[in-house]
């Protein structure tokens, strides 16, 4: 096709500098927020990172009636499999974002006599934050569950998980992705958020690490199996023994659960990274 | 063509820069490790059986330091059979008699990294029953810093009051006692035959300062503020309102103490100074502000008080009036005692709950409200010790309808009891931690 109009014809060399330009701009501007990733004909690709991290938001509501001994003593049983709560497939529907500052009008004074049943406690605290969706939503909850099936993942016991933590007023980990409270719990982020888990009985620092304020990350490349193809040191620490003492946790912790069709290629890609602690 | 060119190239860029998506998912904070450390105990022959008891002794102090820091240290002790084993540490401790004299033996005190098979520790001591609890609480810290990289608590002490002279008398007394850390070693520090109430530590573990309510009948019946010096056992008034001179703690510098006063019908936080007695306001409020608590830094101060109309902890900025405040507590009946854990990043808080106060901690940004006793008699007034790691308080606990112990126990931060420290001494309250 020849294009005759002279005027429409400069108006579309213009028109694709301005856009060569402004998508130019776009990828300057987007390097100085994504991290380093593999170079491509001598340009290099940025890597889009997204975090796996809840935004929900548990209001203290009278002083704590569990000590911490006592919850982390649940916790633990939670996570050995004890079924405290009826295992049905919940979603979230919307997570309040945690505000940093708490102002006074932002707490909620129960005044209503509760039975001091610890059982009836925590289910009564979990009430607060999760609505369980009904109908059609809820077979697609399900279905996506069991798509992650077998993973080693209990989105329940997560949210189990951020129940027992209800006496603190902070952040929660990985539920939804994005962090932005919009994202969907795709099934890739419901499987890297059921990783945790099988990692944190072997995540031990001694104190003099433990005291210091590090952080690394872990790129992780695994098998549809869930056995460790690789793993290094993605974003170091700064300090070698706490970078090692994660990447030995990553590998004392492997198999993990098998991996979910739809996502093997991209987890065997090391789309997973795994944060020490964040 | 030209034009074509250029949108192939577009295209293919576009490809190019593709951004790789990578999902991050947070493994959360590491658990401690624990050190498994091996004691084993040499006595050689020739020795007394009381100086083969003043090994044991010492052998035991060491052993029991260490067991205080369960959450770092998984203990293992023999006596005579050197361990063999490729991982944690091995302490020995080799008794045999002392060329000092008969009261004395003879205590060499090795640690062994055993991993790296490499001696890390070593050292002689004549030792002797006056000498034992102090040098072996000094060879514990020195062996705990190798290990650890940090200060222990096992050279600390804590202040307590009690009233074990009240004893077949009509009239309260409660004076000042000291006490090692485990409970040991206690001794009465004042004499006044009267009722000594919220004693404080100087940083450089020299001052104690305490209020005191006497056993006289006076006008106005005055609690007035002291200073003893631990160096020269000298005590000093410091303070003498009318109404409340009490809540003393130190200021960073030293030279300042902050102290609730009551001279103006309503109690107030004051900054006084040492040298000059000059005061300075550091609350202004029309509410009640009493018991303050400084941060290391001198940059916060938690106080209680009655400001929302119950009894809540607040913090602010001590090195001016009124400055910063911030409520920090929101729920509990009654809140008392707000202390700042050494490191600034928590506040412990006695609360009144189901009939009886609790010990409670938050951080000092207000987040991570967290329940610490429970089921466990009435426990008040904690007391954070230099490395933030434990708390002291005191506990009350109802034998029968006439009668209550009173004693003061140590946890570890997280709520996990180590046990009572006092037993049989009174009835013991108020503990203070040296720094």
């Amino acid at each position: 096709m020849v294009i005759e109009n002279k005027n429409l014809l400069s108006f579309l060399y213009l028109s694709a500098i301005l856009h060569l330009l402004l998508f130019i701009g776009m990828v300057l501007f987007s390097r100085l927020d994504f991290s380093s990733g593999s170079n491509i004909l001598g340009i290099k690709q940025p890597i889009k990172i997204s975090q796996i991290q809840s935004s929900v938001r548990i209001d203290v509501v009278a002083m704590p009636k569990e000590t911490l001994m006592e919850l982390k003593a649940i916790e633990k049983n939670l996570k050995k499999g004890e079924a405290l709560f009826k295992q049905e497939p919940v979603e979230v529907k919307k997570a309040e974002k945690v505000q940093d500052v708490i102002n006074k009008d932002d707490l909620v004074f129960d005044k209503e006599k509760k039975d001091n049943n610890l059982m009836s406690l925590l289910k009564d605290m979990s009430k607060k934050d999760i609505e369980v969706k009904k109908g059609k939503k809820e077979i697609e909850s399900k279905e996506k569950i069991k798509e992650a099936g077998g993973v080693g993942h209990n989105f329940d016991g997560e949210l189990r998980n951020l129940v027992l933590r209800g006496n603190q007023l902070s952040q929660g980990t990985g539920l939804t992705g994005g962090g932005d409270n919009s994202g969907d719990l795709t099934t890739l982020n419901l499987y890297a958020s059921g990783l945790p888990d099988h990692i944190r009985p072997y995540w031990k620092l001694p104190t003099y690490l433990k005291d210091k304020d590090y952080k690394c990350r872990i790129r992780i490349y695994l098998r549809p199996s869930g056995s460790l193809i690789k793993a290094h040191v993605f974003e170091s620490s700064g300090n070698d023994e706490y970078d090692q003492k994660a990447l030995s946790a990553v590998k004392k912790a492997e198999p993990f659960a098998n991996v979910p069709n739809d996502i093997q290629s991209r987890v065997s890609q090391g789309d997973i990274i795994l944060g020490f602690p964040l | 063509m030209k034009m074509k060119k250029w949108l192939i190239l577009l295209c293919m860029s576009m490809q190019i820069m593709a951004a790789e998506e990578l999902t991050v998912v947070a493994v959360g904070e590491a658990e401690l490790e624990r050190e498994e450390m091996y004691f084993n105990l040499n006595i050689v022959g020739g020795l007394s059986t009381k100086n083969a008891q003043l090994g044991r002794e010492i052998f035991d102090l060491l052993v029991r330091d260490f067991s205080f820091y369960r959450s770092l240290f998984s203990i293992n002790k023999s006596e005579g059979i050197l361990i063999n084993k490729k991982s944690g540490y091995l302490v020995n401790l080799k008794i045999t008699p002392s060329k000092k004299g008969v009261t004395f033996i003879d205590v060499g005190i090795e640690c062994n990294d055993n991993q790296k098979n490499k001696l890390v520790f070593s050292e002689k001591q004549d030792v002797s029953e006056g000498n034992l609890r102090t040098l072996g609480h000094s060879v514990a810290d020195s062996i705990f810093q190798i290990i650890v990289g940090k200060k222990s608590i096992f050279d600390s002490f804590i202040v307590f009051v009690s009233d074990i002279e009240t004893r077949d008398r009509n009239f309260p007394i409660k004076e000042l006692y000291r006490m090692d850390f485990d409970g040991f070693g206690k001794k009465r520090l004042t004499f006044h035959r009267g009722t000594v109430i919220s004693p404080e530590i100087s940083k450089d573990n020299r001052y104690v300062l305490y209020s005191l309510l006497k056993n006289e009948v006076t006008k106005d019946r005055r609690v007035n503020l002291y200073m003893l010096d631990l160096l020269t056992n000298k005590t000093s008034l410091i303070s003498s309102r009318k109404g409340i001179n009490s809540g003393a703690v130190f200021m960073p510098d030293g030279k300042h103490i902050a102290l609730t006063l009551s001279h103006t019908d309503n109690a107030e936080i004051y900054a006084l100074n040492l040298e000059s007695g000059n005061l300075r306001k550091i609350t202004n409020h029309f509410a009640i502000d009493v018991d303050p608590s400084i941060s290391k830094d001198g940059t916060q101060m938690a106080f209680l008080s009655s400001r929302p109309g119950e009894a809540h902890i607040y913090t602010l900025d001590p090195r001016s009036v009124e400055k910063d405040v911030t409520r920090v507590s929101f729920v509990g009946k009654f809140n008392a005692t707000p202390r700042f854990s050494p490191d600034g990043k928590k506040i412990a808080f006695a609360s009144w709950l189901d009939e009886r106060f609790d010990i409670f901690r938050i951080d000092a940004n207000r987040k991570n409200l967290v329940r610490l006793t429970k089921d466990f008699g009435s426990n008040e007034d904690p007391t954070w010790s230099s490395d933030s790691q434990f708390i002291a308080f005191s506990s009350q606990r109802v034998i029968t309808t006439s009668k209550a112990v009173h004693n003061i126990y140590i946890m570890t931060e997280e709520g996990n009891i180590i046990g009572p420290i006092t037993n049989n001494f009174g009835m013991s309250i108020s503990p203070r931690w040296s720094n």
